[in-house]
C-alpha cells in the first residue's frame, strides 16, 4: 500500500509542481497573459499533435494482441462519455460549462501519466498502446465534438452547429497527429532519423509547457466561484468514472495487468489538453483549469485507493 | 561513409529545423515577439538551470572532478579570447568594430544551441554542463571587459564596473544551477524521485523552447552590409577555433562525448545574446547582427561538417 501511494505521489505531484511553478511565475509577472496564450495555441496546433503523432507511428499491428481488451477499454469509454456528457447537459444550469465540465469529467491524462502510472505498477508497458488507441482518438473526437456543439452555452443541437462540429473534427490538429501517423505504424512506412527527432523536441514541449500555462493561468477567485461543478467533475473524473468500467471489466474477467490498464485509463487525472482545447473552443476555460488542478492534486489518493481495492480483492 | 554522414546530419539538421519553423512561425505572426521574450527567459531563468542542476547532480564524481576536461576549456578559451583580441586590435584598421568583431569570433552560443545539440546526439547534456563551467564564466567576462573598453570612443573600466562584472557571473542562473548540482554528484546524495521528475520536466523546456526563440528572434536587417568583417568573423568561429584546437583535444585523449562537448564549444556559432550587449554598450551592433545571423546561418553546414569529420576518424 505505501509503494502504491508512493508511485501514485512521485508520478502526480511533479506534474501538481509545474503547474504551480507556472501559477507562481506568472504572479510574479514573469509569465504575461499575450505569452500564455501564444503558448496555448502553440502546443495546441504544434506540440501536441507531434506528441500523439510520435505516440502512434512506434505502434505495430503485434502490438495490439488483447482484442478483446481494446473492445472493451473503447466501448467503455464511449460509454462513460456519452453518459457524463447526458449528465452534464441535464444537471448543469449554467449551460455555458456544459462542455468544459462534461470533457473534465472523462478525458483522462493517458498520454502523460497512464503509461507513467502503468509502467510503475504493472513494470511493464506492455497495455500502454492499447489504452492510448482505445482512448485517445476517441478522447480527441468526442471532445471536439462536445466543445463545439456546447461552446457559448447555447444547448441547441441545430444543423448550423452540428456542421460547425464535423468542421471542427475535421481541422482538429491533434486527431491530423494521430491519422497521419497511422499509416507509419500499420503499414510499415519509415520514418526519417532526423525528422523523428525534431518531432520529439516539439512533442517534449507539450507537458510541460501545457502545465506551466494551466498553472499561470489559474484564478482562486475565478476557481472558488465555480467549486461546485469543479469538484462535482473531479469526483465523477476519479471515483464514478473508474468504478463504471473498472468493476465490469473485473466481472468480465479481466484481471492482472489487463485490469491495472482499465484502471489507469479510467482513473487518471483529467488531461492537460483538456484545458488547452476548452480554451481554444470557446468553452469555460476557468473551469476546465480547475478540473485539471483539482484532479492531479487528489488523484495520487484516489489512484491508490484503488489499487488498494483491487489487491485486496485479490484481482491484481 | 554514408552512415557517418547520416549521422552527422541526425546531430545537426532537427536542431536546424526547429530553429526554422520558429522563424516561420514569427513571420506568419504565430509566435510574438512577446513570447520569445518570455521563452528567453524562461529558458535561461528555469529550464536550463533546472537541466544542467540534474546532470551535473547525477553525473559519476569521478567524470566529475577529473580535472583535465574543464582545466582544457577553460585554457583554450582564455587562449583564443586573448589571441583573438590582440590580433584585432593590431591589424583591424576601423577601431569602432573591434569589440563587436572580437566577442562575435569567440563567444559561442554553448550553453543554448550546444545543449540542444548535444541532447539531439545523446540524450543527456552529456559533458555540456562541464564545458559551460569552463568557457561560460570566461565568455561573459570578457564579453563585458571588451564591450567595454572598446565601445566607441573607447571606454573606461573602473572597480565599480568591474564588480558588476563579476557579480553578473554569479548570479549566472546557469552557472547556479550547476553549482548546486554539484554537491550531489560529489557526495552522492540521491535526488528524490519527485525532485527528479519536477525537474526533468522543466528541463524538456529547454531545448525546444530555446530553439523556437531564437528562430522567432532572427532578423536578417543588413547582416551582410559590412561584409568582410562579418565574413571573417564568421569564419574564425566556425573554421579557424575548431581546426586550431579540435587536433590538440584529439591528442590530450579527449573522445567521444567529451570530444563532442569540445566541438560544441569550440564551433558553434557566435550567441544572439552578445548582439544585444554589443548595442546596449555602444559598438558595432551592425557588424554584431550580421555575425550572430551568418555563423548562426552557415554553423548548420561546418558542425555537421566537424562532426563528419571526427566520425570519420572513429573519435565520436
Amino acid at each position: 500500500m505505501l509503494t502504491d501511494f508512493l508511485f501514485s505521489i512521485n508520478a502526480t505531484l511533479p506534474v501538481f509542481a509545474v503547474m504551480v511553478l507556472g501559477w507562481l511565475l506568472r504572479r510574479m509577472g514573469f509569465l504575461t497573459e499575450g505569452c500564455c496564450k501564444t503558448g496555448n495555441k502553440l502546443v495546441f496546433r504544434l506540440c501536441l499533435p507531434a506528441m500523439l503523432f510520435r505516440q502512434i507511428i512506434v505502434m505495430r499491428p503485434e502490438d495490439l494482441t488483447d482484442g478483446g481488451f481494446l473492445a472493451f477499454a473503447f466501448g467503455g469509454t464511449l460509454a462513460t462519455v456519452l453518459a457524463f456528457w447526458l449528465l452534464a447537459r441535464v444537471f448543469l444550469r449554467d449551460k455555458t460549462m456544459v462542455g468544459a465540465f462534461a470533457q473534465g469529467a472523462f478525458r483522462g491524462n493517458t498520454a502523460l501519466l497512464g503509461t507513467v502510472l502503468l509502467e510503475s505498477i504493472c513494470g511493464s508497458r506492455a497495455y500502454a498502446p492499447l489504452i492510448i488507441l482505445a482512448a485517445v482518438p476517441l478522447y480527441n473526437v468526442l471532445s471536439v465534438v462536445i466543445l463545439s456543439l456546447e461552446a457559448g452555452g447555447s444547448g441547441k443541437l441545430d444543423r448550423a452547429r452540428l456542421l460547425g462540429a464535423l468542421k471542427g473534427v475535421a481541422k482538429n490538429p491533434i486527431l491530423w497527429g494521430i491519422l497521419l501517423g497511422l499509416p507509419f505504424a500499420f503499414l510499415g512506412l519509415p520514418m526519417p532519423a532526423a525528422g523523428d527527432k525534431a518531432l520529439s523536441m516539439l512533442g517534449n514541449l507539450a507537458s510541460p509547457l501545457s502545465l506551466i500555462i494551466i498553472g499561470a493561468d489559474f484564478r482562486w477567485d475565478a476557481a472558488l466561484q465555480k467549486k461546485g461543478p469543479t469538484l462535482g467533475a473531479a469526483f465523477l473524473k476519479l471515483i464514478v468514472l473508474p468504478a463504471l468500467v473498472v468493476l465490469p471489466g473485473a466481472a468480465l474477467g479481466f484481471r492482472q495487468d489487463a485490469l491495472v490498464a482499465l484502471l489507469v485509463l479510467a482513473g487518471t487525472p483529467s488531461a492537460v489538453s483538456s484545458y488547452i482545447m476548452a480554451e481554444n473552443m470557446g468553452n469555460d476555460g476557468t473551469l476546465a483549469c480547475g478540473i485539471v488542478a483539482v484532479t492531479t492534486l487528489f488523484s495520487a489518493v484516489t489512484v491508490t485507493g484503488w489499487i488498494f481495492l483491487l489487491r485486496t480483492l485479490a484481482l491484481i | 561513409m554514408l552512415n557517418n554522414f547520416i549521422y552527422s546530419l541526425n546531430a545537426t539538421l532537427p536542431v536546424f529545423a526547429v530553429m526554422v519553423l520558429g522563424w516561420v512561425l514569427k513571420r506568419v505572426g504565430f509566435l510574438t515577439e512577446e513570447f520569445t521574450k518570455v521563452a528567453d527567459k524562461l529558458v535561461f531563468k528555469v529550464a536550463l538551470p533546472a537541466m544542467l542542476f540534474l546532470d551535473i547532480a547525477e553525473m559519476d564524481p569521478s567524470q566529475l572532478l577529473d580535472g583535465k576536461f574543464v582545466l582544457y576549456g577553460f585554457v583554450v578559451t582564455l587562449v583564443s579570447i586573448l589571441g583573438i583580441w590582440g590580433l584585432t586590435k593590431i591589424f583591424m584598421k576601423d577601431k569602432t568594430q573591434v569589440g563587436a568583431f572580437v566577442q562575435g569570433a569567440y563567444r559561442s552560443s554553448a550553453a543554448v544551441l550546444g545543449i540542444a545539440l548535444i541532447t539531439n546526439v545523446y540524450g543527456n547534456a552529456g559533458y555540456a554542463p562541464l564545458m559551460i563551467l569552463a568557457s561560460v564564466p570566461l565568455y561573459n567576462v570578457f564579453a563585458v571587459v571588451i564591450l567595454v573598453l572598446e565601445a566607441g570612443g573607447g571606454g573606461k573600466l573602473d572597480a565599480a564596473r568591474l564588480k558588476n562584472v563579476l557579480l553578473n557571473v554569479v548570479k549566472n542562473p546557469i552557472l547556479i544551477g550547476i553549482f548546486l548540482g554539484a554537491p550531489f554528484a560529489v557526495l552522492q546524495i540521491p535526488i528524490p524521485a519527485m525532485a527528479e521528475k519536477t525537474l526533468s520536466m522543466l528541463s524538456n523546456l529547454a531545448t525546444p523552447l530555446a530553439l523556437l526563440a531564437i528562430g522567432a528572434a532572427f532578423v536578417w536587417g543588413d547582416a551582410l552590409k559590412k561584409a568582410k568583417p562579418t565574413v571573417l568573423a564568421v569564419l574564425i568561429k566556425l573554421v579557424v577555433l575548431p581546426a586550431l584546437f579540435l587536433p590538440a583535444a584529439v591528442f590530450l585523449g579527449f573522445r567521444d562525448a567529451q570530444l563532442m562537448a569540445i566541438l560544441i564549444m569550440l564551433g558553434s556559432p557566435s550567441t544572439p545574446s552578445g548582439y544585444i550587449m554589443a548595442k546596449q554598450m555602444g559598438n558595432d551592433h551592425v557588424l554584431a547582427n550580421g555575425i550572430v545571423v551568418l555563423a548562426t546561418l552557415l554553423a548548420a553546414v561546418t558542425i555537421t561538417g566537424w562532426i563528419f569529420l571526427l566520425r570519420s576518424f572513429g573519435l565520436l
